[in-house]
């Protein structure tokens, strides 16, 4: 791509800033100057427009004269015949491939211009601040009346006015084209810098000019309409037969049923306590349709206008109806958590609503209301509609889609490529027997509609995934960063969702029923993209030796090194930054409260109760915590490079201040989704994962490790909940649970994150040693505060089938956060007593610092606000030869990227100290590729100062 | 790279679409054409070896062509040149036709033998196959000039898109498809080809043929049903309906579905078949020429078919035509000027056209129309002789404008 802009574009941006510096210089002002440099562009590229102008006529003579023909072929033959005679008929004509880059040669000259254009207007650093008549500044959208952009559309009406007068007479699609693009263009460029509007608002007027000249050199033969051309008129008439023959009794129960069962989900989801209600309720209801349907049965029965096969049907998903419900209320009885019986009551209820459906159909059927008129579908052509869906579906669902978000942060999965493959290539192989099966042995009107299914599904999906993407965070571990969004949403969420199956559903019929072999070739067409793309993204990974594949130990062995990176000094110096990672701050409010031992215990220690994290997540807060406050999220968004690179510069920054001090580093558990460690010479590292081999062997020993197939599944689950209707969300997803997703497969998920943070902290004193010689410098990374929590209330690791709180449901609820909360501090104290046993708690700095807190602010005793919470961090400082029993500090504000300013204390005794006043900033931000793209997507950022756990004390930053 | 489109000139937008929408379908036409390659080359057949051949080659598509062939060859053996005959069956009659000059070749089956075909080296090649370069069998780089022999009286509107386009010559048998030829060349600027006077050769075949059986007509009212196959079959369309409005009104049918019905309309047929099942009156004819069974006959009811002209040249009996509303769609009629097909405008003049709502009487329309037979036979005679060239003489006509082709060449 550089070779490209080099070659193309480089050359123009130099000529387009040059011709601008010198307009700038003779007006002394910038929108003047847009205005000339736009009028200059014109002027230059008239001759190439009128050279593609003519181009373009002549291209569009020969396709009139193909027009005929062509339409008749496509009309009365298909596959190699069609192909042969479209072939043939551009021959006759001279029409080759380059004809349709002729055509297109208007737009290919101007790329190089608009590319030129945008990397001027948008990359000069002069228009900060800089406005003009009523623009107020040229780098920001204009926000003119009442916060809204008037330049865009004020472009857009320029732009219809141009392509009016240059399109006039066209026929009417192409018209109708027009408008949609120019509507498309102005929401893709509404929140663009003004200057790049102005310029291009600009180009339309000249533009206007640009079409009348050509309208006089090159007059437009008068359109004369085709016999078949549609008009307005046609189009309206042919979308409300389109409509008519979606009314039919199947489409109405179906929909229906689909609106009743969007209501129960959302009351599932906002009135958890009348689940029970909602169940009998749907009971109720089925009850009484089922005698409405019994009474009509019997009538045309008796008139021996019926068969039994309704009345079997019924019954049957009758029969399933009551087992399902059946099965959940057994198990009402035995467990008193709920969360199975939630998913059978809503098992049920599904199966009520299929109860529902056929009821509903069979009574518009009889009473021939909203019968099917439309026309028959090819049996062969419905066929492969279905498979190719199918397959499109299940690929993209079980493959395509989780390979991508897997290949978007592979290290932080802890499974490789293959796992992922393993475990959802079966799914896949089971979805299409089974789909494949249930087809082959329906009837023919049956076949129709699991084809309008599956082509319903393959719509909804790409709508869900493309069009109307949901934001929830990202997954770490089993939870989603903004899970709590979904508590949120609001009613109109339910009716869009309740308006695009609506519109899915018509599509999906006219696509199987007037267009199928179409709706074959786009899901062929779409398959065949998919899978060239992961088949891209797959290969480009391999490739990739950057990435470096999760660290992963099977044999149950300390690192060969151990010895070296948790070697302690004696009679030198050593400096700890210990990050826990999720610490809350506030939480340790309590834990003292439960263990006031622990004031003598963390003696020396300085706990400073008011304090920051710079971010709600590790990957914003990290970089600040290893070299300072030019390291904060809002300074990372200025500095250019990846994530990944601007994390390792700060890393570098640390490490090489202690190295420059001839202090021996280790950097030990470091996630390694965010440092290479490899990459550090000089440096001794270590994972953690060993340590969790190596505790659970010591621990856990006789499991058998089969869990890595089921956590695929994961991302399996993860795709399904992108690609539902909203209102089905909160079912597939709830707080930390998946709907479709084994307990046993969550708990081996906490599992794999537990051992070896667990295990690393419970092993720290008997890993540690104090044989190094000189100056140490440590550097732990441990998540043990870090959800998915897996620690019960007497601080042990749960075993399967066991919940971290037994009072709720999940891996994050409850106390169960609190419970990992005290562990660590148990742990961290029980290695501080083996430092004071070897006698090296005197020489040892050591800074407890964590990146961000939790979303669980009822367990802070300092604040109930989600914010503040997230947002606390945990500080603690013991510098050398400091005694005495934990000093708390109640009034200074500190902030974890304050860690480095302590290490320079530990090295050269630089006093630290904080002003009365400070003004800390901290951001709020949710999904983000910060690690690839390197910026940090900000939703709100703040500014605290004084107390932090008053909410008054917290200034949004614009 | 994504963003920067995004800030496209708006203008352009719809160029874009274009761009897009033109450049998305010619990768995929690329990528479809590869496929039929990639298919052709490996399911379809092995490729031939092309062995030397004399200077004019004939090419038919099996035995059942020889009607159209033979007439000419046994005129042209007799000029001492040595000619090719390429056909794809191994039971070609050419093999035991005694034709001294013939150098006769079997490649394989079809496949094999258009695989033969496309590579030939020869000046001249003569073949009754449409939409040479089109479909399967193109033209070879090694032959001057391709001569296409026509099978049937049909205009060329009948045929599908480009039939003779890559011919050099036409032997046309009638004026009609000179007219028509003239339009589409004219309408697509293409390069004027030779046409010539020819004639219908298959006519003098099946005269021959027909000499050879009793000249013996049925002494009941008896009826040569002949139906065509796809949209054009009124089997497909209306069913026995035909069959059981003659039978029911005592005339015996001879039902004579056209060969391909067998194969592409199986459904109506078989289903046809079961219902006249053991009906007295009616008797299917599945030999090879219907020649036995328009002798036997006293009028036929047909669809729109070559088989028409056939019935009329050689016996020039009455005809009654059903399912008349049939028009050719994606067909060479489109670039003809008016959308004129000539045997459409004929074919009412030598038959009576059967309504729709007339089909439940057609028994009783067949008898009293057959008291007009004299009318018919003089309107028959009049085309045959006025638009027609050289009837009965044709297969004589054509050798000599062979020889001539290639004495030029």
């Amino acid at each position: 791509m550089d070779i490209l802009y080099l070659i193309f574009i480089r050359p123009v941006e130099f000529v387009l800033g040059f011709l601008f510096d010198t307009f700038v210089g003779l007006t002394g002002s910038f929108g003047l100057s847009i205005v000339m440099l736009s009028l200059s562009v014109t002027v230059i590229m008239f001759p190439l427009f009128y050279i593609a102008e003519v181009w373009k006529k002549k291209e569009q003579a020969v396709e009139k004269r193909m027009k005929r023909r062509l339409t008749s072929i496509k009309k009365h033959y298909t596959g190699q015949k069609r192909y042969c005679l479209i072939k043939a008929t551009h021959r006759l004509e001279g029409y080759t491939a380059l004809n349709s880059l002729r055509t297109s040669f208007g737009l290919l000259i101007q790329i190089p211009f608009f590319f030129a254009a945008y990397h001027l207007l948008s990359h000069y650093e002069a228009f900060r601040g800089q406005g003009w008549l009523f623009i107020g500044d040229f780098s920001e959208p204009d926000r003119l009346i009442s916060g809204i952009n008037m330049l865009p559309l004020l472009m857009t009406a320029v732009n219809i006015v141009s392509s009016s007068i240059y399109m006039k007479g066209s026929r009417f699609r192409e018209m109708v084209e027009m408008y949609v693009m120019a509507g498309v263009f102005l929401v893709l460029l509404y929140n663009s810098p003004s200057a790049l509007v102005l310029y291009w608002t600009m180009n339309n007027v000249f533009s206007i000019g640009k079409s009348l000249i050509f309208l006089r050199l090159l007059p437009r033969e008068k359109y004369v309409p085709d016999e078949d051309e549609k008009g307005l008129k046609d189009y309206l008439c042919s979308l409300k037969n389109t409509f008519r023959s979606c009314l039919t009794a199947d489409m109405i129960s179906f929909f229906t049923v689909v609106v009743f069962f969007g209501f129960q989900c959302r009351v599932l989801k906002f009135h958890k306590s009348s689940f029970v209600h909602l169940y009998l309720l749907t009971a109720a209801l089925v009850f009484v349709c089922a005698l409405i349907f019994l009474f009509i049965w019997l009538q045309r029965f008796r008139r021996k206008e019926e068969k039994f096969m309704p009345l079997i049907k019924i019954v049957a998903a009758g029969f399933v109806f009551v087992a399902v419900s059946a099965a959940g209320f057994c198990f009402q009885m035995q467990d008193a958590g709920g969360g199975l019986l939630k998913k059978l009551v809503f098992s049920a209820t599904v199966c009520a609503d299929f109860v529902l459906f056929l009821i509903i159909r069979y009574f518009l059927e009889s009473r021939s209301l909203f019968r099917d008129f439309s026309g028959a579908v090819r049996q062969k052509e419905c066929s492969s509609v279905f498979l190719w869906n199918i397959l499109l579906l299940g690929f993209a669902v079980t493959t395509a889609w989780p390979l991508l978000v897997y290949l978007s942060a592979p290290e932080e999965t802890g499974i490789t490529l293959f796992t992922i493959l393993q475990s959802n290539i079966p799914v896949l192989a089971a979805w299409l027997a089974f789909t494949l099966i249930f087809y082959r042995f329906s009837g023919k009107n049956g076949k129709v509609r699991l084809a309008e299914t599956a082509v319903l599904l393959s719509i909804l999906a790409v709508l869900y995934h493309y069009v109307l993407p949901c934001d929830y965070g990202e997954l770490d571990k089993t939870m989603l960063n903004l899970g709590e969004k979904l508590d949120n949403e609001a009613f109109g969420i339910w009716l869009g969702d309740i308006a695009v199956i609506a519109v899915s559903c018509i599509l999906a019929r006219v696509c199987v029923r007037k267009y199928t072999s179409f709706t074959k070739n786009a899901a062929l067409l779409l398959f065949c993209c998919m899978v060239g793309m992961t088949l891209f993204k797959v290969v480009g990974y391999c490739r990739n030796d950057a990435v470096s594949n999760p660290e992963k130990v099977t044999t149950a062995r300390l690192p060969e090194n151990n010895h070296i990176v948790n070697g302690y000094s004696k009679n030198g110096k050593n400096v700890v930054l210990f990050l826990s990672d999720m610490f809350t701050g506030g939480y340790f409010v309590d834990v003292l409260r439960e263990h006031p031992e622990y004031e003598e215990a963390l003696s020396g220690f300085t706990w400073y109760r008011n304090s920051l994290a710079p971010s709600y997540k590790t990957c914003g807060s990290m970089a600040s915590i290893m070299a300072g406050e030019e390291f904060l999220p809002l300074e990372l968004n200025k500095m250019p490079g990846s994530g990944r690179e601007k994390l390792r510069k700060a890393a570098e920054i640390m490490v090489d201040r202690f190295k420059e001090r001839d202090y021996s580093v280790s950097i030990i558990g470091g996630e390694s989704a965010y440092l290479n460690l490899k990459e550090f010479d000089g440096v001794d590292y270590a994972y953690r994962y060993p340590y969790g081999q190596y505790w659970k062997q010591k621990y856990r020993s006789g499991e058998k490790d089969v869990r890595l197939i089921d956590q695929g599944h994961l991302f399996m689950m993860l795709t399904i909940f992108q690609n539902a209707p909203y209102f089905l969300k909160p079912i597939i997803y709830n707080e930390g649970c998946w709907f479709i997703f084994s307990r046993k497969a969550l708990f081996w998920t906490v599992e794999d994150h537990v051992y070896p943070n667990y295990g690393f902290m419970q092993l720290l004193p008997e890993i540690s040693n104090a044989d190094a010689g000189g100056n140490t410098f440590k550097y732990i990374h441990n998540s043990l505060t870090h959800g998915p929590y897996g620690v019960n209330r007497h601080g042990e690791v749960i075993m399967p089938g066991e919940q971290p709180d037994e009072n709720s449901e999940g891996f994050y609820f409850g106390k169960s956060p609190y419970y990992s909360t005290v562990t660590f501090v148990e742990f961290f104290i029980k290695w501080l007593d083996w430092l004071k046993e070897e006698g090296i708690y005197d020489n040892t700095y050591i800074i407890l610092v964590s990146d961000h807190g939790t979303n669980r602010p009822e367990l802070n005793p300092m604040t109930d606000s989600k914010l503040v919470n997230r947002l606390n961090s945990i500080m603690m400082i013991k510098p050398f030869d400091s005694e005495g029993e934990l000093v708390t500090d109640e009034n200074t504000l500190v902030i974890s990227s304050d860690a480095p300013e302590f290490m320079k204390n530990a090295l050269d005794g630089s006093p630290v100290e904080f002003a009365a006043d400070r003004r800390l900033p901290v951001v709020r931000f949710a999904s983000t590729n910060f690690l690839d793209a390197g910026i940090i997507e900000i939703i709100g950022a703040f500014e605290v100062s004084g107390n932090m756990f008053d909410p008054k004390n917290w200034k949004e930053i614009k | 790279m994504m963003e920067n489109l995004l800030y496209l000139d708006p203008g352009t937008g719809s160029l874009l679409l274009y761009a897009i929408v033109g450049i998305s379908t010619t990768i995929l036409f690329a990528l479809r054409g590869f496929w039929y390659s990639l298919r052709n080359r490996l399911f379809l057949g092995r490729k031939a070896s092309v062995e030397k051949m004399p200077d004019i080659v004939f090419h038919s598509e099996g035995g059942k062509y020889w009607q159209v062939f033979q007439p000419v060859l046994r005129v042209f053996d007799s000029y001492g040149i040595k000619y090719g005959f390429v056909t794809p069956d191994k039971n070609d009659p050419v093999f035991s036709s005694g034709l001294k000059n013939v150098v006769p070749v079997c490649p394989g089956k079809e496949m094999v033998t258009l695989s033969y075909m496309n590579n030939i080296r020869a000046k001249v090649v003569v073949s009754t196959t449409p939409d040479l370069d089109v479909y399967m069998l193109k033209r070879s780089r090694h032959v001057e000039k391709y001569v296409h022999l026509f099978h049937a009286v049909v205009d060329i509107g009948i045929y599908e898109l480009y039939a003779f386009d890559y011919y050099d010559i036409l032997l046309c048998t009638g004026a009609f498809q000179k007219e028509s030829i003239r339009s589409i060349e004219k309408n697509r600027r293409e390069k004027p080809k030779e046409l010539f006077d020819t004639g219908c050769t298959y006519f003098e075949y099946m005269l021959d043929e027909i000499r050879k059986l009793p000249q013996q007509r049925d002494e009941e009212l008896t009826v040569l049903y002949s139906a065509a196959w796809g949209e054009r079959s009124s089997v497909v369309r209306y069913g026995t309906a035909v069959i059981d409005a003659l039978t029911s009104a005592g005339i015996r049918v001879i039902f004579r579905p056209h060969p391909q019905m067998y194969v592409s309309d199986r459904e109506a047929i078989e289903s046809a078949l079961e219902k006249i099942k053991g009906n007295s009156l009616v008797e299917v004819d599945r030999n090879r020429t219907a020649a036995e069974s328009m002798i036997r006959s006293h009028a036929m009811v047909s669809d729109i078919s070559g088989v028409i002209f056939d019935y009329a040249f050689l016996f020039e009996k009455p005809m009654f035509l059903v399912n008349s509303e049939y028009f050719p769609g994606g067909c060479e009629v489109l670039d003809v000027d008016g959308e004129r097909i000539w045997q459409f405008e004929k074919i009412p003049e030598i038959s009576r056209v059967i309504t729709d709502n007339e089909i439940p009487e057609v028994g009783k329309i067949v008898k009293s129309e057959l008291e007009k037979a004299d009318i018919y036979r003089e309107r028959i005679q009049k085309i045959k002789n006025t638009e027609i060239y050289n009837f009965g003489s044709a297969g004589r006509t054509a050798a000599e404008q062979l020889k001539e082709i290639l004495s030029r060449s």
